[in-house]
Parts: structure tokens; C-alpha cells; sequence
């Protein structure tokens, strides 16, 4: 028999007590967790999302660099235009590897919620090599009246290839001609179309609201960007500035959650030390009696600690199973409040992090210990004895 | 020879916001190592007071204690632990098993907190078997009678091996059977392993299954050492 046996079986006298401070325990690791992974899931989203843009630079009309940043994902709301011959003016420039022209609208469509359409061009595809068709082909002319549309935006118009679509407030009604294959981002819920198309229907001639660029050498961003500088109306964003700025745009709702982990850790920490505390009052006659037949300071401290411990590491064990079982209802909740939520599982719960958490419980255990160990090592054995006289 | 326990003016005095008690008034005695001490008084006599001392719980207040010609007085704590541990058993008068362990998992707590000793398993069933409850290894001290649970008390205080029993009012909660049946282990005890053995007690019948019978009243000793 052992301390740690001995340790555990006190927990074990009082099961509903032991149990809600393991449940607290439990929360303040599942809500750690849960922001823990969201942080690490979020970026790891963005990062996909914004490297499978498949360029490193897009150019925009002037405005404000939080729209161009969504503008840029997901052509959220706010569009901006700016002429087509900016891109006849930039397409020459030796810098440029691959570039590709873009006109992105939203339209609402019927029993709720937004459809994103995006004119592009051929070139649209080099620089989205991973694009491919699941079934189909590209437009049969720039100014065929067709589309391809995204993965999961097939699904949710329950089209396949030959269907007719209806395009919101146009009197158009277009061929679906291709279907692309799940990529992830959010090119899968965009209907495409040739970008004359849809200059044409939706009465925006000459008009883009991005060009995308891939740099032969991205050293030469800062270059690029300022000779650019002199074309008034647009403005240059690059790939990690918008990484930057969508960072800043979720690091409100993280400081909130934050606030929250923290209260729930120091709750637990109070809890701990309350439910210890009690039961070492309640026990010490006991403590007293163990001591008279040959416990040292140190074993009794040892004894209180452990079950300190046990209790922080079974909830730390619970907490994480909470954040991977609830991590989607989590997600789903979190994905409400966020200005922009990039494609894939926004939290990212990794072995190291489940580990991390636990010696995170283990040290919690350690901490909320000390004070009932101490206040049962000290304890004076005669006196205690008396106690329970 | 050495006496195992020595005292030489043994005071001990509990300060109190109302007077000071003078629980113990100036002891001199002195037992031999496989002694069967009965103390004998009333309740208040001082009984518990010198048990305590003797147990290396409390410290006197005035005079010198000698426990196998060490005095306890010079002691440290860590000191006085050491001495608790491999040197002395205790029984208590409310048995004192931890509610949560088995019979067996109580008698072998005294080497879990000794683990030089390296005592375990073999030595509490065989300690079990000694108070006769080798059938109840694995009872919960709700699970047994007053009568068996200081019959496990005292297979407890014998786990580490120790030199001395302490025994304070060990049948005050037994019915005469079950009392006798305590005073009888605890003689048997003494002859076979030629442990030491102190039990306070204010039951004159009980009293002389002692050796020795020391009667202490008010806090001094009446009749030292008398043959019971």
C-alpha cells in the first residue's frame, strides 16, 4: 500500500463532493483547452484558407484594409470597384509571375442567406493548380453564358453539370458547365463565371473588384508596393497583412475568451483549495492519529498534495475529453461572434495540446495544494487528536 | 539495567485563560523493558497526560523524560517522529481506524509511514491472525464490531515492531467480554513478543492482568510499581 492509494480512497469517501470539484476542474480545462485549440485551429484555417488563394498579393480599390481583407477571402459585404485598365496597366509589370483579374458580388437569395459569385479568367486556375473538376469542364468561351460552381455550393444548389441556375436580380438564367472538386477554402461555396459574363449581367462593365499576384520574388513586395503607390485609386494588400489584420479582427472575442478561462481557472483553484481545506479540517483527528503512529510532516504533506493532485489530473483528463467531444459545438457557437471565419475546424485540439493541458491540471493540483498540505503537515498531533474528543 | 522509560520530576502544566492546571505534579518511576504496566486513577488522574508524554505527543512542562535513555525534552520534532514511528504503538479508547481503509489496510499504515522498515503485507496477516481476525482482512471498520476494531488497533500498533505499547483506556468503550478478551491479547502480547505495555486504565479488575500496577492520582503517583 501506498500514500498515493490511501490518497485516493479519502477522495473516494466523499463522491459527490470529490465529483464536483473534479466537474470544476473539469470546465476550467475543457474552456482552456477549447480556446487553446481555437487559437491554434483558427490560424491554422487562415493559414490554409489564405495560402490556397494560391497568390501572395492583391490588388484592390482604396478603401478600408479590414473590407479588402474579407474582400479578399470571401468578398464579404462593401465591394469596391475599380476600372479594368488598372490590371492592362500592372499585367506588364516583369515582377509578376501570375496574375488574375476578379469581379466578386454577393447576391441574396431566396429563403435567406447569400450567394457569392466571382467573374474570373483562365489565368484564375494557374494560380490554383490544386483546382481541379470533379466533373465538367471550363467555360466554353470568355462570354459564355456558363458557370462552375464550388463544391459545397453544388451540394447546396443541388445542380450537376448541364443544370440551369438562376441568378438573383438579373434576368439571367446560366449553364452550369463545370463542378470543382472540395478544396477546402472558401472557393467551394463560390458559383464562378467568366469574368465578361459577369461584368455583362451584372452591369459593372470594366469594372473589378481584385486583381490576385504572385510575385517571381516576394522580396520585391515592398518595391512593388510602392510604385504602385502613385495609382490613386487602389490599394496593395499583401498576404501576410492580411493574415495581420484578421488576426486583430478575432483578437477581441480571444481576449474575451481569455477573461473567461482565466476566471474559470481561478474558480477552480478556489474550489480545490476549499474542498481540500474541508476535508482536511474534517479529518483531523485523523491527520492527528496517523501521526501518532509514525506519519513525519512530510508524508502527511505528501498525502494532502496527492490528492490535490488526483483531483486536478481527473479533471484535467474529463476537461479534455469535454473540449473533444464538445469542440464542433464550441465551434459552432464561436463561428456566430467572428467577424470572419475561414474554412475547415476552426478548433485544432493536437496530442501536444491534450498533454500540455494536463500537466497544465497537474500543476494546478500542485498549486491549490500547498495550503491545505501545509495546514495538515503542521498540525500539532496531540491537538489534533483532541480535536475529535 | 537501563530502564525503558524513566521519569524524574515530571511536570506538566496546561496553561488556561482562567488558572493552570497542574495535570502532572513531579513524577519519579521508572519500568523495565517487558513490563505489563497497568495505570491505574480516575478520570482526571493524569493518566492520558503521561501516556501522551510517554508517547512522545506532548512535552512536559518541568522535569526529564527518559524513553530508552534518551530524553524526549532534547528531542526535535523530526527527532520525536522517528521515535513515534519504530519505538512506540499506540491504542486509543475510540480505536481511531481510518474509516476508508480495510482491517488489513489499517494494520500495515504504520509501515507505509516507515518504509526503512520495509514491513508489509505478510507481517499484517500474520498480526491478524495474532488478535484472531484473519477472517476480516478486507472489512471496513464500519463492517466490524467495538470489540474487533480495537483488536485491529492493536494489531496496528504492532506492525513496525515497536519496543512499547501505549495503551489509553483501550475496553473504555467495550462490553466486559469483549474487555477481557483485549486485556488477554495484550498479556499475550507482552509474553510472546516481550513487548512493553502501558494501559491506562481506571478498571481495577482488568487492572490486575497486569505485572505491575502504578495507581497516580491528582497528578502524582501513589503507589509506584506494586505487583498486581
Amino acid at each position: 500500500m501506498r500514500l498515493l492509494i490511501i490518497a485516493y480512497k479519502n477522495i473516494a469517501r466523499k463522491k459527490i463532493r470529490s465529483l464536483l470539484t473534479i466537474g470544476g476542474v473539469a470546465m476550467a480545462v475543457a474552456v482552456l483547452v477549447s480556446l487553446l485549440g481555437f487559437n491554434a485551429g483558427y490560424r491554422r484555417a487562415l493559414n490554409n484558407d489564405v495560402d490556397k488563394m494560391g497568390y501572395q498579393v492583391l490588388v484592390t480599390a482604396k478603401g478600408c484594409p479590414y473590407e479588402a481583407a474579407t474582400l479578399m477571402l470571401k468578398g464579404g459585404g462593401g465591394l469596391r470597384y475599380m476600372d479594368a485598365d488598372v490590371y492592362d496597366r500592372i499585367v506588364t509589370d516583369e515582377r509578376i509571375d501570375k496574375i488574375t483579374p476578379q469581379l466578386a458580388t454577393v447576391k441574396s437569395i431566396e429563403g435567406g442567406g447569400f450567394a457569392m459569385y466571382m467573374g474570373i479568367e483562365a489565368s484564375y486556375t494557374e494560380l490554383k493548380p490544386w483546382a481541379k473538376f470533379k466533373e465538367g469542364s471550363w467555360f466554353s468561351s470568355p462570354e459564355a453564358l456558363e458557370v462552375i460552381i464550388g463544391y459545397e455550393a453544388a451540394e447546396l444548389e443541388q445542380r450537376g453539370v448541364g443544370d440551369k441556375i438562376f441568378i438573383p436580380d438579373t434576368r439571367e438564367i446560366l449553364t452550369v458547365k463545370g463542378i470543382f472538386e472540395r478544396s477546402g477554402t472558401q472557393d467551394d461555396g463560390v458559383i464562378f463565371l467568366p469574368l465578361k459574363t459577369a461584368q455583362k449581367i451584372f452591369n459593372l462593365p470594366d469594372q473589378l473588384t481584385g486583381i490576385g499576384i504572385k510575385l517571381k520574388d516576394l522580396s520585391q513586395l515592398s518595391a512593388f508596393e510602392e510604385d504602385l503607390y502613385d495609382e490613386g485609386s487602389i490599394q496593395v494588400i499583401s498576404l501576410a497583412q492580411v493574415k495581420g489584420t484578421i488576426l486583430n479582427l478575432i483578437s477581441s472575442a480571444q481576449i474575451l475568451i481569455t477573461s473567461v478561462a482565466i476566471i474559470a481557472i481561478f474558480v477552480a483553484i478556489v474550489g480545490v483549495i476549499n474542498t481540500i481545506l474541508m476535508s482536511v479540517f474534517e479529518r483531523t483527528q485523523e491527520i492527528g492519529v496517523m501521526k501518532a503512529i509514525g506519519a513525519g510532516n512530510k508524508q502527511i504533506f505528501q498525502l494532502i498534495w496527492y490528492e490535490t493532485i488526483i483531483i486536478c489530473t481527473m479533471g484535467g483528463i474529463l476537461g479534455s475529453v469535454f473540449a473533444l467531444a464538445g469542440g464542433s459545438g464550441v465551434e459552432f457557437f464561436v463561428k456566430k461572434f467572428l467577424p470572419f471565419a475561414p474554412e475547415g475546424d476552426l478548433i485544432f485540439i493536437s496530442p501536444k495540446l491534450i498533454i500540455f493541458s494536463l500537466l497544465g491540471a497537474i500543476a494546478l493540483g500542485l498549486f491549490s495544494g500547498i495550503y491545505p498540505a501545509l495546514r495538515a503537515a503542521l498540525m500539532k498531533p496531540i491537538e489534533a487528536i483532541r480535536s475529535g474528543e | 539495567m537501563q530502564p525503558i522509560v524513566e521519569a524524574k520530576s515530571l511536570e506538566k502544566i496546561y496553561k488556561t485563560p482562567a488558572e493552570d492546571v497542574h495535570a502532572l505534579k513531579g513524577l519519579d518511576f521508572s519500568l523495565q523493558e517487558g513490563d505489563f504496566t497497568a495505570l491505574m486513577g480516575h478520570s482526571g488522574a493524569g493518566k492520558t497526560t503521561l501516556l501522551n508524554l510517554i508517547g512522545c505527543l506532548d512535552k512536559s512542562t518541568k522535569g526529564q523524560l527518559f524513553l530508552d535513555g534518551k530524553q524526549l525534552e532534547l528531542l526535535k520534532d523530526r527527532e520525536l517522529t522517528k521515535f513515534r514511528r519504530n519505538f512506540i504503538g499506540m491504542v486509543f479508547q475510540e480505536f481511531n481506524l481510518i474509516p476508508s481503509l480495510t482491517a488489513l489496510e489499517n494494520i500495515m499504515l504504520p509501515a507505509v509511514f516507515n518504509a526503512s522498515a520495509g514491513a508489509g503485507k505478510d507481517r499484517a496477516l500474520y498480526l491478524m491472525q495474532l488478535v484472531g481476525l484473519q477472517n476480516r482482512q478486507n472489512h471496513l471498520p464500519r463492517e466490524l464490531s467495538g470489540g474487533e476494531m480495537q483488536r485491529v488497533a492493536i494489531a496496528r500498533a504492532l506492525m513496525n515492531s515497536p519496543r512499547l505499547i501505549l495503551a489509553d483506556e483501550p475496553t473504555g468503550n467495550l462490553d466486559r467480554k469483549n474487555a477481557l478478551n483485549i486485556f488477554d491479547i495484550l498479556a499475550d502480547i507482552n509474553q510472546k513478543e516481550g513487548v512493553t505495555i502501558i494501559v491506562a486504565t481506571h478498571n481495577v479488575k482488568l487492572a490486575h492482568h497486569a505485572s505491575t500496577i502504578v495507581n497516580i492520582a491528582d497528578g502524582m503517583i501513589t503507589s509506584p510499581g506494586g505487583a498486581a
